[in-house]
């Protein structure tokens, strides 16, 4: 091995920008699985400036595992007294990795295949399909455990069509204009159900709601492994498609708007910037007090879960928490575990079995204690990662739905 | 108690002085403050090093809730000067007997109000002392919070005076509570205290449960009417022992207790109890006292016999010093100058 | 010795208690402070047995230990320097993090030192009561490491520094022995070696367990947002409202550049003319709160404040609160580095001491905020400054003493929570005379008498200063 030479691949600034205080290990999931310093946010940004510093190479067994072990679930940087933007920092780092250690033998076709497939609407159907077929006939027995999906897939809502009611058709006056539903890759191609129920609930409280543009997929997945062009070519057709349209463009999974939320700061455009401005939750965009006031009883007891890219990114999992808790006769329990991450994070919980089962495991025991008799959540990854330890997922739009669809 | 030698220096190069002397005489020392424990220790006629002359305040400041005094003022010549400030330092004995603030210190028994207001320890910020082998030091610091170096000022405290003789004290003040009052439930009831927020005394007796509420009197009364309290007197304390156990311990102890009170052969013991604080006062015969000692320490605590005339020893086994607390004190007193019988009495 | 370590830890995948390798080893070079050495290896044990065998494994090689836990210290105290250049081993206790008992009825918890602080008090809140301490950090410093600082926090005035919560404390000495110090029970008689142990910064051996006092939760808090045209009116104010018949719980101070840089970043509402504020916070019953609020108001108004809030519900508590919190974002948002003072005098010389830190920070051309825990006359001054400026530091640290040598001659002292550590070490000849020095010498020889715990620390040695270099200018590790 040669010497490791200093390199200038960080944002000296954000670098910088970290003070060494700890103040966010307790919010790291990995360093609480480990309680090691280089499983936590201080030590991988200490770990990048080794490695900007010319101190030990990227390369370094230690220092990479440092840094392929976090879960950008960016719990630190929600929690960082001095605003360290950690989520860009790593993304520059796994880029810089990928580049350096590009994956190789079964997790580069895994990689090439997946990534490919996100922009290809059609390829994340046909998976989907396959998949569902799959667990129908129980076929998917066959692939080891932690790599098989434990998310029932259904038929039924893989192949359903939306139905998108045309102004009037609603509860309430379309007064609140055109509101356009994000489908993306994944959620589209598994939960259509939930997006369906994105389209009613949008409907009854008073927008026109629209499924057209359909850009393949917003990026995120790409962006959080390093794929970096990939990400940006991803952000920008997203934008593309969404030119000429005005009015709300609502998620119903958190990392797809957390990551849609970013647009301005990954692509730096004016054009961008606006786009982003445009992207807003579902929670964002139903009332509370509406809920409460109008909604029919779902009498059910469950468990909040906040996806991170929700709490941590977003900034919103209080509002949803509150919106969920208004549906009438529903009551939601708040779980043990400071809502740190389910171990998800993307393709995460298949690249790093160990930290994902240990916080999958957490997460279970904390639910758990609740007594509840299922789990909310808003987000796919981690419907699919909890549906792992087998509890039923249930996404807020769904719950709405039922509350104000009856 | 007759003593044999006796010094009575009056500030802290005499106190080194004494010291001195009584080493070169190859003698050990008992420090006394008022006497008002010491003198109900059963003790033979060491040499007596008195703190009575150090008297009087050094330096009282108001803005700063600190006041400094030398360590043979009277505990209460002290809270009279504070109480004229409207100020105190809640660390009063049980009874006015007298005490040197040095004694407060040297013994660390607090009052009822430690419940509310905390131990003696507490208040203490600063602590000037000859130690055992005749060096004047100091420990901790006028400010009221100060983590420089180790804690050795708390450590003074409740040294029995083992390690040094303490000569000077700087205390933390607090305002007097405006209207303090007592109030009692009508029997025994260690459980209301459970029912009030942060009251400032629980003391339970035979007769009934006392509780010193200092709030606001709004707040008092408001509290008082919630737990059911009336307006009562102060209560008093059986002055003969003092018992010190686990909190969670002391119902066990007090019902194994009274057990032995209500059997024909057990002799009549009066106690009040402090619950929360695990503190317990009795009055009672050198045999009664002797089985509670033996049942406290059973339940992993001590008991402290304050009658000389009972021929009980005052500290008993559970008060045996363990190797750590050996090391300790031979580090400030090396040469066993200090009262090296402290704890076999 | 290495091999011994690794066959008493988990040496395996995740679960890995010792690290050797040069990441492993960079990542705990030092602790919230500016102080670096490298460690000769890091044990991780899980619980007390496995603590007590690292113990016994350096004690037989002659190796020092430096105890650590969040890191979160910024007195140097968990960096691994050892005397004369010997390497030490970090003992983390962060692995021993449960909350071994919450003794609800005798309001009490017992912990394990890894046990972050926020969490007992969060575990607390659900039977009603709270855990007084709050050190800022509290976020993710652990009880040991508040227990090994005798940490303090924003309610001090009334509620006392940590030792005051502290009931027993579970020490291990380097034969792996553990001493219960103090214990259940109240004092009488014994000594108090739980003080000593108490803010002993690691230098006495290992806290592995600590008996925890709880409090019930207040039902009423009343909070005061005032601003002042000077300095001194707050420093006047502060010392009315402790002369007054009720002592506010809480008495937090912030000068006119900390207010500036806070507006700018976090609209806390904080009155922009002022030139100091003070937030102030009653708890308790109602009508003593009522009453402490309505006294503050007028003490307040007397002392010529240019405006009094009081909050009128939680959202407004809130966000008076807010503008405290956001000291250290809005410093980030000004410059990447600040070195956090900490230092005490007594309430009456605090505005003194406050003149002379904005003379000190106009004389080395360096911004200095002021932020007070004024009730205790405990002073933070950050001083900002960003590493990557030649010679930077050389002004920082000679701001950083200078702000000392001035509260030790306003009778104050050297540190108020922060703790002694490396940082300060060499000012406690200042602070002690010789024999108070032996005496704290000798006390700490007679609880760890193989001068292996952490032996660089608290006390200045004779032997000369071991591994710590401060952070050269333009480095970051
Ligand atoms: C049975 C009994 C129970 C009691 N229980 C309580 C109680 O629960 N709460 C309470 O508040 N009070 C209690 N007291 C009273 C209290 O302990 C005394 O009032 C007081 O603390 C002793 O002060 P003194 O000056 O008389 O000390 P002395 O009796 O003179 O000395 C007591 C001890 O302190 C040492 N000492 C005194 N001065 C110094 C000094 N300057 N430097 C070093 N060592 C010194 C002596 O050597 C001796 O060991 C009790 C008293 C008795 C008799
Ligand atoms: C931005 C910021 C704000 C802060 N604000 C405050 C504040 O308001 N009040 C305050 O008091 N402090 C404050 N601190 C300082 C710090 O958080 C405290 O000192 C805290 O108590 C340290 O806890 P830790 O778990 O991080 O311990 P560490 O930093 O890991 O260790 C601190 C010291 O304790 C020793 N130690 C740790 N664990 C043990 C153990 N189990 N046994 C023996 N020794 C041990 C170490 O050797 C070291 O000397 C602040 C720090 C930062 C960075
Ligand atoms: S909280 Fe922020 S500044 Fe502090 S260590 Fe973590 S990333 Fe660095
Ligand atoms: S992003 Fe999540 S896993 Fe990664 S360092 Fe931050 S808190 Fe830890």
């Amino acid at each position: 091995m040669t010497d490791p030479q200093p390199m200038s691949i960080f944002d000296q600034d954000q670098l910088a920008a970290c003070v060494q205080c700890g103040f966010c290990l307790s919010s790291c999931p990995t360093y609480e699985v480990t309680h090691l310093e280089e499983h936590g946010p201080r030590g991988r940004i200490l770990a990048m400036r080794l490695a900007e510093e010319g101190e030990l190479p990227l390369t370094d067994p230690d220092l990479a595992a440092s840094l392929t072990t976090c879960v950008q679930c960016r719990a630190c940087e929600a929690v960082c007294p001095s605003l360290v933007e950690f989520g860009a920092l790593m993304e520059t780092a796994r880029a810089e990795l990928n580049e350096r250690t590009p994956p190789r033998g079964l997790r580069r076709l895994a990689h090439a295949l997946g990534f490919r497939a996100l922009v290809r609407r059609t390829a994340v159907r046909v998976a989907s399909v396959g998949l569902a077929v799959a667990q129908l006939l129980r076929l998917d027995r066959v692939l080891p455990d932690g790599v098989r999906p434990a998310q029932r897939v259904r038929l039924r809502h893989v192949l359903r069509r939306y139905r998108v009611p045309r102004g009037g058709r609603g509860s309430a006056p379309d007064d609140r204009g055109e509101a356009f539903v994000f489908l993306g890759c994944v959620m589209d191609g598994m939960f259509r159900d939930v997006h369906q129920a994105t389209i009613d609930v949008l409907d009854a409280v008073g927008y026109d709601p629209r499924i057209e543009p359909s850009p393949p997929c917003c990026g995120a997945l790409s962006a959080h492994a390093g794929r970096e062009d990939e990400a940006h070519r991803m952000a920008r057709a997203t934008i593309d498609a969404y030119a000429g349209t005005t009015g709300p463009i609502v998620v119903d999974a958190a990392g797809c708007g957390a990551a849609m939320k970013e647009y301005g700061t990954l692509l730096g455009t004016p054009e961008a910037q606006a786009f982003s401005e445009r992207v807003v939750d579902l929670c964002e965009v139903v009332d509370a007090a509406e809920v409460a006031a109008i909604g029919r009883s779902v009498p059910l007891t469950l468990a909040y879960q906040a996806p991170c890219h929700l709490r941590n990114v977003q900034g919103l999992a209080d509002q949803a928490r509150t919106l969920v808790s208004a549906i009438p006769g529903l009551t939601l329990l708040e779980p043990d575990d400071e809502q740190l991450c389910c171990g998800s994070g993307g393709i995460y919980s298949l690249e790093q079995p160990g930290f994902g089962d240990a916080m999958l495991a957490r997460k279970d025991a904390s639910l758990a204690r609740t007594g509840a008799h299922g789990v909310v959540s808003g987000n796919p990854g981690c419907a699919m990662q909890i549906a792992r330890a087998g509890w039923d997922i249930h996404h807020p739009a769904q719950l709405l739905a039922r509350s104000l669809r009856g | 108690m007759t003593t044999s030698t006796s010094w009575e220096p009056a500030d802290a190069d005499e106190m080194v002085a004494a010291l001195a002397d009584a080493r070169s005489a190859g003698q050990a020392v008992e420090v006394r403050g008022s006497g008002s424990v010491l003198d109900r220790i059963p003790g033979g006629d060491e040499p007596v090093l008195s703190t009575a002359a150090l008297d009087g305040i050094v330096d009282h400041a108001p803005e700063d809730l600190t006041v400094t005094v030398r360590a043979g003022m009277a505990f209460d010549e002290l809270a009279q000067e504070l109480a004229q400030h409207g100020q105190e330092c809640p660390i009063e004995p049980i009874v006015d007997d007298g005490a040197t603030v040095g004694g407060r210190l040297a013994t660390g028994l607090a009052g009822p109000r430690q419940l509310g207001a905390g131990r003696v320890r507490d208040w203490v910020l600063r602590v000037r002392f000859i130690t055992g082998d005749g060096h004047p030091a100091s420990a901790g610091g006028v400010t009221v919070k100060d983590v420089t170096g180790y804690d050795v000022c708390r450590l003074m405290t409740g040294s029995w005076g083992t390690l040094g003789v303490i000569t000077e004290v700087t205390l933390k003040l607090r305002p007097i509570p405006r209207q303090p009052a007592w109030f009692a439930t009508e029997t025994p009831d260690p459980t209301v205290a459970a029912r009030l927020y942060r009251p400032a005394a629980v003391v339970t007796t035979a007769e009934r449960t006392h509780v010193l509420l200092e709030e606001h009197p709004d707040d008092a009364a408001a509290q008082a009417a919630d737990a059911g309290l009336e307006p009562a007197a102060a209560p008093t304390f059986p002055a003969t022992a003092r018992a010190a156990l686990d909190p969670a311990a002391l119902p066990g102890f007090l019902a194994e207790l009274q057990h032995a009170n209500s059997s024909p052969e057990g002799a009549a013991l009066q106690v009040t109890a402090q619950g929360q604080l695990g503190l317990c006062h009795l009055d009672g015969s050198a045999d009664a006292l002797a089985r509670a000692r033996s049942v406290v320490e059973r339940h992993g605590g001590r008991l402290l016999v304050l009658d000389p005339a009972l021929g009980l020893a005052a500290f008993g086994s559970g008060h045996a010093p363990d190797a750590m607390t050996n090391r300790v004190t031979a580090a400030l007193d090396p040469d066993g100058r200090l009262a090296p019988w402290r704890w076999e009495r | 010795m290495l091999l011994r370590l690794r066959a008493i830890l988990d040496t395996d995948g995740l679960t890995d208690g010792l690290r050797t390798s040069h990441l492993g080893r960079a990542t705990y070079r030092r602790d919230a402070s500016f102080l670096n050495a490298d460690p000769l290896a890091v044990a991780l044990p899980r619980t007390v047995e496995q603590t007590a065998e690292v113990l016994r494994a350096c004690r037989d090689h002659g190796i020092p230990i430096t105890p650590r836990a969040a890191g979160t210290g910024l007195a140097g105290g968990a960096t691994p320097t050892g005397e004369a250049g010997a390497r030490p081993v970090v003992v983390s206790v962060a692995r021993m993090d449960q909350l071994r008992e919450l003794d609800v009825a005798n309001r009490r918890a017992w912990v394990e030192p890894g046990l972050v602080n926020a969490r007992l008090g969060r575990a607390a809140a659900a039977h009603g009561l709270r855990f007084a301490p709050d050190p800022a950090s509290q976020i993710a410093a652990t009880l040991g490491g508040n227990v090994a600082t005798n940490a303090g926090g924003i309610h001090v005035l009334t509620y006392g520094v940590m030792s005051q919560h502290v009931l027993a404390v579970e020490l291990m000495d380097l034969d792996g022995e553990v001493h219960l110090l103090d214990g259940r029970a109240p004092e009488q008689g014994g000594l108090d070696l739980r003080a000593v142990s108490v803010g002993g910064e690691g230098t006495l051996g290992i806290v592995v367990g600590a008996c925890l006092r709880l409090l019930p939760a207040p039902p009423a808090t009343g909070t005061l947002l005032a601003g002042f045209p000077s300095l001194d009116a707050a420093a006047a104010t502060v010392g009315a409202l402790v002369t007054s018949d009720r002592l506010p719980d809480a008495v937090e101070l912030m000068d006119a550049r900390a207010i500036e840089l806070v507006e700018g970043y976090a609209q806390a509402g904080y009155p922009q003319d002022a030139a100091a504020v003070l937030l102030l916070e009653y708890e308790g019953l109602p009508a003593g709160v009522d009453a402490g609020a309505a006294t503050a108001e007028r003490l307040a108004s007397e002392h010529g404040a240019t405006s009094v809030v009081r909050a009128a519900d939680s959202d407004q508590r809130a966000r008076i609160w807010k503008g405290r919190k956001a000291v250290a974002g809005a410093i980030a948002k000004q410059a990447p580095d600040f070195y956090l003072q900490d230092v005490v005098v007594p309430r009456s010389r605090l505005g003194e001491m406050l003149d002379t830190v904005v003379t000190i920070g106009e004389r080395e051309r360096l911004t200095i905020l002021n932020v007070v825990h004024a009730g205790d006359g405990n002073l933070h001054p950050f001083i900002l400054f960003d590493r990557r400026e030649p010679d930077v530091l050389d002004r920082v640290f000679a701001a950083g003493h200078d702000i000392v040598e001035t509260a030790l001659r306003l009778d104050g002292t050297v540190t108020g929570e922060h703790g002694v550590g490396i940082e300060k070490r060499d000012f406690l000849g200042q602070v002690f005379d010789a024999d108070s020095l032996a005496v704290q010498q000798a006390v700490r020889d007679a609880i760890e008498p193989t001068r292996l715990a952490n032996p660089d620390k608290v006390l200045p040695t004779t032997v000369g200063c071991g591994e710590a270099r401060m952070v050269p200018e333009g480095a970051w590790v």
